[in-house]
């Protein structure tokens, strides 16, 4: 099993630090191969996010998330226009001076990623909302790119369907100015998408992405996940901290027996910083609550 | 090999080649199943495989892997046949939600059958045709929500008319976002009905997300009792009641099954449940599993009745909301 890994800023699913495996790494090159977005699943805290500013990185891609919410359209990934600000400008001017519906358009991250220059004829480069940067805090500048849509099930029905034309052959049409968007140079993005299982995709859907369950880490990915994290702290001591968190579990726990990666990683984090709370204590808070015990997949 | 979508399976070969997986069994099954291929065609390292573009695929030797196909119904020649003795009561058929479930059940020791006259667990079909059921079950529960997005129109109205605007007006969709309560009839004359209605709910939190959906019980016969999960029943509005334009489904056959001896609300009761409902905001569609010949004609000032049905469509729900005036 190969592994690789990068370092960053520790808890922050943009920081880079992932622990690949073979299994993970042909999902990747499967969607890359195919030009399909790639639909993770699997368990709260098991790594699904974080695989897509990690791939990112490794590969010096720019990189756009957006974390969708049960109110997002599926248009505001692609783009936006300002009506409020048209409006504003169309009361403060005196009317002479016709305001153009193109010059309101905002681009939206699925935009940014399929051609983002087309996407600068209608915003700044300052607008690229790309959160990849190099070690000097400058973005991270490649024609390709990887997006998140994070938690794609919080979404309407109708987002997935909404979303198919544009996810499955990169392209689209702005309504307001008929423009097409197509894809820059014949490269699509990498488009990771997670999903917790909260409601059901459409089967449309389904079908044009390629599908891949992290499956629950076992003992040994989280230690090697947690050295990964904190590579100052010794195995064996990363071990002793687990052993700890695990026989701390509730005799009438029901729900998964080892705690997500990223539980684990908060756990070590609070213990390293909270010297008077014992590693029991803090396995209570973050790992073994009762609203937790039904976690879904 | 007709029951693979052409794209697929020319992504399946464009990235078995690509990843260099010609030959390699092991990675072709986990190409196969990451792009959803039960069985796709082995590709031996000799054959030649050429790929125009997504939709076509020239291939000069792909053998199929011989394994029957995904879904397929009828069993390999070699499957031994498992012929199971039918029973024709148990005593597990009296739902435990119902009201009328007599006491001393809860006091009786349940046998555990023989193996070999277990009978199968037949899964009943759902009542709503299982390709449209998403599509009907999205378009009977959304509610107009406002989005971020500005309504032009409607500024351009208020503009047209010179008025100033008092507030922004925002572009209103049909939406799951404010979430739904299902309130499923647990009285005596929907007890037929209690398979059906468990699929139902079933098939709801798939549409609308386990975190939105809240489900009542709701006994009709007694006043409209209302219970969750093991809670004890009371008022319905004094427990139940959602939030203002929550929208509420409600699992039911208004009574229409008259059970003998058994006491069933009357369509007045069921006006006067249906319109306090509406006065507090909420607005209500019905799935109800008879003829809308049947149904209190009444009702449908209150609620939009949806026959609960495989004949239902996305159209016909559509007419039952714009009748209801949601």
């Amino acid at each position: 099993m190969s592994e690789t890994s990068t370092h960053g800023i520790h808890g922050d699913r943009r920081d880079g630090i992932y622990v690949w495996n073979d299994k993970i790494n042909l999902a990747v090159d499967v969607a890359l191969a195919t030009g399909r977005p790639l639909l993770l699943r699997g368990a709260t805290g098991s790594g699904k996010s974080s695989l897509a500013m990690a791939e990112a990185k490794k590969r010096g891609w720019r990189y756009y998330e957006q974390t969708i919410t049960s109110r997002t359209q599926a248009r505001e990934l692609l783009w936006e226009v300002d009506q409020l600000a048209r409006f504003h400008e169309a009361r403060r001017s005196d009317g002479d001076d016709p305001l153009p519906v193109s010059r309101y358009v905002r681009p939206g991250i699925l935009w940014w990623a399929i051609n983002r220059e087309s996407a600068l004829g209608y915003a700044t480069a300052e607008k690229d909302p790309n959160f990849n940067r190099d070690r000097n805090g400058k973005r991270v500048e490649h024609e390709r790119a990887v997006v998140l849509l994070d938690e794609i099930d919080k979404a309407d029905p109708d987002v997935p369907n909404n979303l198919l034309v544009p996810l499955g052959s990169y392209r689209f049409q702005i309504d307001e100015s008929m423009e097409p968007i197509q894809l820059e140079r014949g490269e699509p993005p990498l488009i990771i998408i997670t999903s917790n299982g909260e409601r059901e995709l459409p089967p449309a859907f389904l079908r044009r992405c390629v599908e891949y369950f992290i499956e629950d880490a076992d003992e040994d990915r989280l230690l090697t996940i947690a050295k990964k994290h904190f590579p100052t702290i010794p195995r064996q001591q990363l071990k002793g901290m687990f052993d700890a968190i695990v026989a701390a579990r509730p005799s009438d726990w029901n729900g998964p027996a080892l705690p997500s990666p990223a539980e684990f990683i908060d756990c070590i984090n609070a213990i390293g910083n909270l010297t008077t709370v014992t590693p029991a204590e803090i396995a209570r808070l973050v790992v073994w609550k009762s609203s937790a015990s039904e976690r879904t997949v | 090999m007709s029951s693979f979508s052409f794209s697929r399976l020319a992504d399946y070969f464009r990235a078995v080649t690509v990843l260099d997986a010609t030959g390699d069994v092991k990675k072709q099954r986990a190409i196969a199943e990451l792009l959803g291929l039960a069985d796709a065609p082995r590709v031996e390292s000799e054959t030649r495989v050429e790929i125009d573009d997504a939709t076509k695929i020239r291939e000069s030797e792909v053998k199929p892997a011989g394994t029957p196909r995904a879904g397929s119904s009828s069993p390999g020649p070699t499957a031994p046949r498992h012929r199971r003795k039918r029973v024709a009561f148990t005593i597990e058929s009296i739902p435990a939600g119902f009201v009328r479930r007599p006491a001393w059940l809860d006091d009786q020791e349940i046998l555990e059958p023989p193996p070999d006259v277990l009978p199968r667990p037949r899964q009943p079909e759902p009542l709503l045709p299982r390709r449209s059921s998403r599509a009907i079950l999205s378009t009977a529960m959304a509610t107009r929500t406002e989005t971020n997005q500005l309504d032009v129109h409607a500024l351009l109205e208020g503009e047209l008319r010179g008025e100033v605007p008092q507030s922004i007006p925002r572009r209103v969709v049909p939406s799951l976002a404010r979430g739904i309560q299902v309130l499923v009839d647990r009285g005596p004359s929907a007890a037929p009905f209690d398979a059906d209605q468990k699929l139902l709910i079933e098939q709801i939190r798939a549409v609308g997300g386990r975190e939105m959906i809240s489900v009542v019980a709701l006994d009709p016969s007694r006043q409209f009792a209302a219970a969750a999960g093991d809670d004890e029943w009371s008022d319905y509005f004094t427990r139940y009641r959602p939030q203002p334009r929550v929208a509420v489904v409600l699992v039911t056959d208004f009574g229409i099954a008259r059970v003998p001896f058994e006491r069933t609300a009357t369509t007045d009761e069921w006006l006067r449940f249906l319109a306090r409902l509406r006065a507090g905001g909420n607005p209500v569609v019905a799935f109800v599993p008879f003829a809308p010949r049947r149904w209190p004609p009444l009702l449908r000032r209150y609620a939009a009745i949806v026959q609960w049905d495989r004949r239902t469509t996305v159209h016909s729900v559509r007419r039952a909301l714009r009748r209801n005036l949601r």
